[in-house]
């Protein structure tokens, strides 16, 4: 999972402390890229929820701190002529929550109201979540996430599944800013669903997003994809491929809710669950998504 | 080192900020003296340290003190009545005993502050949300639920 290690090389020799770290606050992106392009010592900082929240308990931490807090440019979420929606890196969830986000894509939206808690999702922004590959993951990458990274070099764009290199470190340089993240409108049917240790505030354990595009009754473009405090997020093809082409019925999605469990690797221990843990709900979580996206039931509160 | 200057509980306060990661928590009880927001977890997740910050429920144990410069924030001080009274919440927190040892309970009002501010007449159900960041290892939480739902049906009630 990315943390301090993002920072490892080749410039451990630089950390220090939390305590000793210069904060430069740009108030555009040109002045952001321009202090990460001069001092090679300098990181961004976002939502502050997650590395200086590490760094504060003894993590390394950047001597010098680039806070994008102040560019405004980095909060807006527009409608593209394309109909995708092009949403800010620094827009907090509790914003992607709202009914910007809502209107466009409704999965995201649910998946930003119940991540965190209150006061976090306040702080911690969308593009903070993809970096440490948190519980928006699942949404993003089922909604075709394109992320949009720009430095003093240009810029670019990366669908989300190739954002992770075979490390699993994010592609994201040093140098550059993830500046937006664009996803697909949402689809006819959806559901998401997720479960953690604690209701607020823990990470999910599991989290699924399903969802498709109803043609007369029978599920196109059907998208399946999973994220987990055990697992790197992904999409599920050997999911979405048994239900494209397809009506929907409680005997697909069990399959579909199998290959999802067959999909992840059940030997990964984190804080929050065992492995085999994680691997099982992996499939009830991606039931649990189907089912609601085809209207079958299960709610959530019911089922907790 | 430089100085910060805030809008903090209406008033207009300039204190110390130490060095530029100095958290926001650290600044109200160390430079400003304000030290209702408290120390639990540090990390986020307890919500001690809750506090409105441009409006906003924060925990300011994540916020850097630079990073509000120029900011409006209010904590637990600001929900005293200007007569010295006790607001409708914290008269409801009192009567139905929802604070024990107390130490989450300047966290909880600043939760319960920001959600009936944004909805007035909330719901259980609203209730549990707005408050699902803090914990209370005290009390079993059914009584700050329903003082903050108290509350919200006798908004201005008061005590001495």
């Amino acid at each position: 999972m990315a943390g301090p290690e993002l920072y490892s090389e080749p410039v451990h020799d630089w950390f220090r402390s939390l305590d000793d770290a210069v904060l430069l606050r740009p108030t555009s992106l040109d002045e952001a890229l321009s202090a990460l392009e001069s001092d090679p010592r300098a990181a961004v900082t976002a939502g502050g929820t997650y590395y200086l929240r590490l760094a504060r308990f003894g993590g390394a931490c950047a001597p010098v701190l680039v806070d994008l807090g102040l560019i405004e440019q980095l909060r807006e979420i527009t409608v593209l002529p394309d109909g995708r929606l092009r949403i800010g890196s620094m827009v907090v969830h509790a914003r992607t929550a709202g009914p910007e986000v809502r209107a466009h894509v409704p999965v995201l939206a649910e998946a930003a109201r119940r991540i965190a808690g209150p006061a976090v999702r306040n702080l911690a922004t969308i593009g903070g979540n993809v970096v440490i590959d948190w519980d928006l993951m699942s949404p993003l990458l089922a909604q075709n996430c394109a992320v949009e990274m720009v430095s003093q070099q240009g810029v670019r764009q990366v669908p989300l599944q190739e954002f992770r290199d075979a490390d699993n470190e994010p592609v994201l340089q040093r140098n550059e800013v993830i500046t937006a993240l664009v996803v697909e409108p949402g689809l006819d049917a959806a559901g998401y669903s997720r479960v953690a240790r604690r209701k607020a505030v823990s990470r999910g354990i599991a989290s699924s997003v399903v969802t498709w595009r109803s043609d007369d009754g029978i599920a196109r473009d059907v998208r399946v994809s999973i994220g987990s405090t055990n697992f790197r997020a992904r999409r599920v093809p050997g999911a979405e491929s048994l239900l494209e082409g397809y009506a929907p019925s409680p005997e697909l999605i069990e399959a579909m809710a199998e290959a999802a469990v067959s999909s992840v690797d059940s030997t990964f221990e984190s804080f929050e669950a065992k492995g085999w843990y994680a691997q099982k709900m992996a499939g009830v979580m991606t039931r649990r998504a189907a089912l609601q996206a085809a209207g079958l039931g299960a709610s959530e509160e019911m089922d907790a | 080192m430089r100085n910060i200057t805030v809008s903090l509980n209406g008033q207009p306060t300039t204190g110390l900020c130490a060095r530029d990661t100095m958290s926001l928590l650290e600044f109200l009880r160390g430079s400003c003296g304000v030290t209702s927001a408290r120390p639990g977890c540090q990390t986020g997740d307890c919500g001690c340290c809750n506090v409105l910050l441009d409006g906003r429920l924060v925990s300011s144990c994540l916020v850097l003190a630079p990073q509000a410069d120029g900011a409006e924030i209010r904590t637990l001080e600001s929900l005293n009545q200007a007569s010295g009274e006790l607001s409708a919440l914290q008269a409801a927190f009192v009567e139905r005993l929802a604070a024990q040892c107390g130490y989450c309970t300047s966290g909880q009002l600043m939760s319960a502050t920001a959600l009936l501010e944004d909805n007035a007449t909330p719901s259980r159900e609203d209730v549990l949300e707005a408050m699902s960041g803090n914990l209370c290892r005290c009390t079993g939480y059914y009584r700050i639920v329903d003082a903050v739902l108290a509350a919200s049906e006798n908004p201005s009630g008061g005590a001495e």
